[in-house]
């Protein structure tokens, strides 16, 4: 016990000493948090053309209160296409003015489906809220009444993502840049030692890296206006257990390539594929089968899981999600031990 | 001296450290190997390692690269899982009881093995704390190290603005915190420079005086020279020569030189006359002409004292007079060398 309370003692004083990593782990985690949710959650107030001289539709109005698009009147057909085709609107709706007709066509640059998705999803949920006022047969509803819109939902994704880079990225790095530096030896030479260096550093990097994601989430929720819930408890566990998951991982995998090059590189591009498969941008359910297969075997599905239900209040299997968590955590630590007992030697 | 002794008493203690404790026990050698091997694939590279290092004893472990000194010291600190074989530190079997192996050792290598963002008494209260020192005596055991390393008043620096052979220093400092029974040093004083270099070997002489068993693996033969008390020579995995510098030098045939100046100059034909005697009755001989010089060695099986009986005897007969008559004794580095060659050629020392 005394070598471990010895290890993280240290590993604390030397990021004390750094605090530039720190606050720029912190950084990171803010700019994921605002611009890549924001992003992948659909931008607001689109640009958006409507060529309806005579005022038949009223649909300035409808699309205005939608909040996602900003419209610009047109009083010449051509016009608005041009200024479709000069990229200063996104979309343009071109109303009949029969009013025997009452058609409307939504006109796009046709060369950009993600473009096309946004207005698509844009226009669905104007003609849903407004259906009424509409005179629409179209309408909906939800199982459970929720007050939260999509850049809410995507930010417990985001931070089971933040948690798997902060940890594996944290530990990773500083487990082999002491390996590099030599100075583990000093520690697996005293009595116990590999296995306390094991446990303090996943305890550390666990702890460091919680209090980095809980900051970048306090500094981007005012700024890029989502909601964190109230479950603060909740939160801070989930934080924790997902981030010890990773940690543990990324001591497995350091272990397993023991260079930073080639562990970043690993880290990175992997992250970034099970990110799009573990129902942080699109639902999981949404998938083929053998994506939901291949998202389903992997922690980060979890921890989205976990975190939205802490975060936005929503149903999750918070058993099975620990379960998994732990699962990974154990199955990572493992493999360092049995790995770094055999390259003892190396350290 | 005596306080560190104390200090190492109560560490012992504290942390909890079993030691044997038996009359049998602690006559017993520091460190001993049994037929101690390690292979990487097919190739052997400690080859059936005996070796046995006494309590206080300061042994140099000599060898070329690649001979196998950092594995069997790989081994001997647990870090490397022998292929066969066994060994004991202090006592505990280090394939059996590893854990308590470890209490009993400290190691310095050839990497400089410090945080460079902590200071030098941050740095050994790190060691400390790893090994459950108490914070009074820890606090009074960094002190005097750091004292004996020569950097008490750089104790609150980092050590990342510290030199190489501060560095080292304070490497080594971290070794004897727990003030372990054994020390291995594993090439210490490569890279430093000439006066680092002599400050650590006065270390070695102060842990050594402190009763330290010390192995030293080292590529400076003048360093083993001067402060081995037994020296090991390790060729391609195997220990094939060993003892202290004076038994090493007698085991080398015709390493002890004696030269003999003569006072008259003699044409060629007395010369080749009196150098095939010489050769006969002594074996290796050559004249120098320009020194006018008889140069010949010892043969390995004579005793000093005969040899030089004879060969002013063989003067006298001859009534060759002579200016100067001297011995040389073979260095470190001649014996080694000799003993390498000899070993390649697949002679016996």
């Amino acid at each position: 016990m005394s070598a471990i309370l010895a290890i993280v003692k240290k590993d604390v004083l030397q990021w004390t000493r750094r605090p530039l990593y720190f606050f720029s782990s912190v950084l990171l985690g803010v700019l994921i948090l605002t611009l890549l949710g924001n992003t992948i959650s659909g931008v607001a107030e689109m640009p958006f053309g409507l060529y309806d001289p005579g005022n038949v539709s009223e649909l300035d109005k409808q699309l205005e209160a939608s909040k996602k698009f900003r419209v610009i009147k047109y009083d010449s057909l051509d016009g608005a296409k041009n200024a479709l085709k000069d990229g200063k609107i996104v979309a343009l709706a071109n109303v009949d003015q029969d009013l025997l007709e009452d058609s409307v066509q939504i006109i796009s640059e046709g060369y950009n489906p993600l473009v096309d998705d946004q207005i698509s999803m844009g226009l669905l949920n104007a003609l849903t809220q407004k259906s009424g006022d509409l005179s629409l047969p179209i309408s909906s509803g939800t199982l459970f009444p929720v007050k939260f819109d999509l850049r809410d939902y995507m930010t417990p994704g985001l931070a089971a993502y933040l948690c798997y880079v902060l940890a594996c990225m944290n530990l990773g790095f500083s487990w082999i840049y002491e390996w590099m530096e030599k100075t583990y030896r000093q520690i697996i030479l005293t009595p116990n030692g590999l296995r306390s260096a094991i446990i303090a550093k996943t305890f550390t990097v666990t702890v460091e890296a919680s209090l980095v994601l809980w900051l970048a989430l306090l500094v981007s929720a005012p700024m890029a206006g989502f909601q964190i819930g109230q479950n603060i408890p909740g939160i801070m566990g989930v934080t924790v257990i997902s981030m010890f998951c990773f940690a543990c991982l990324g001591l497995g995998v350091a272990s397993l390539l023991r260079t930073i090059r080639i562990y970043t590189m690993t880290i990175s591009i992997f992250g970034v594929a099970v990110m799009f498969v573990s129902g942080i941008i699109v639902p999981v359910e949404g998938m083929p089968l053998w994506e939901q297969y291949f998202a389903r075997s992997f922690p980060m599905y979890y921890a989205a899981d976990a975190f939205k239900g802490v975060m936005l209040g929503i149903p999750a299997h918070y058993g099975l999600d620990v379960l998994v968590l732990t699962a990974w955590a154990i199955v990572g630590m493992s493999i360092a031990t049995l790995l770094l007992k055999h390259r003892q030697a190396a350290l | 001296m005596s306080k560190l002794t104390n200090a190492t008493k109560d560490s012992m203690t504290e942390t909890g450290m079993s030691r044997p404790t038996s009359g049998d026990e602690l006559q017993q050698a520091a460190i001993q190997t049994f037929d101690l091997c390690k292979s990487f694939g097919d190739r052997q590279v400690v080859d059936h390692l005996n070796l046995k290092i006494y309590p206080g004893e300061l042994y140099a472990l000599l060898g070329d690269n690649g001979a196998g000194k950092t594995t069997t010291i790989g081994m001997l600190t647990t870090l490397l899982k022998p292929t066969s074989g066994t060994f004991s530190i202090c006592g505990f079997d280090g394939r059996k009881q590893p854990e308590k192996a470890k209490g009993m050792f400290g190691i310095v290598s050839q990497d400089i093995a410090i945080y460079q963002e902590l200071t030098a008494y941050e740095n050994l209260k790190f060691i400390a704390d790893l090994h459950g020192i108490k914070s009074g005596i820890a606090n009074e055991r960094i002190k005097d190290l750091l004292q004996r390393a020569g950097l008490a008043d750089r104790a609150h620096d980092r050590a990342g603005v510290f030199s190489g052979g501060m560095q080292r220093k304070l490497t080594i400092a971290g070794a004897l915190l727990h003030s372990p029974r054994v020390l291995f040093m594993d090439e210490p004083t490569v890279g430093l420079d000439p006066a680092s270099r002599r400050q650590i070997w006065e270390s070695l002489k102060e842990f050594r005086a402190m009763g330290v068993t010390i192995l030293l693996t080292t590529h400076y033969l003048e360093e083993a020279e001067l402060l081995a008390d037994r020296i090991g020579v390790f060729r391609e995995g195997r220990l094939v020569a060993e003892g202290t510098i004076e038994e090493l030098r007698h085991q080398i045939r015709g390493i002890r030189g004696i030269a003999v100046r003569l006072t008259e100059w003699h044409d060629s034909e007395r010369i080749e006359k009196m150098m095939a005697e010489i050769r006969t009755m002594f074996g290796e001989a050559n004249f120098d002409h320009l020194r006018n010089t008889i140069n010949l060695s010892q043969p390995g099986d004579g005793e000093l004292v005969n040899t030089l009986q004879r060969v002013l005897a063989w003067l006298s007969d001859n009534k060759i007079s002579f200016s100067r008559f001297a011995t040389s004794e073979p260095t470190l580095e001649e014996v080694f060398l000799a003993i390498s060659t000899d070993v390649n050629q697949g002679g016996a020392v």
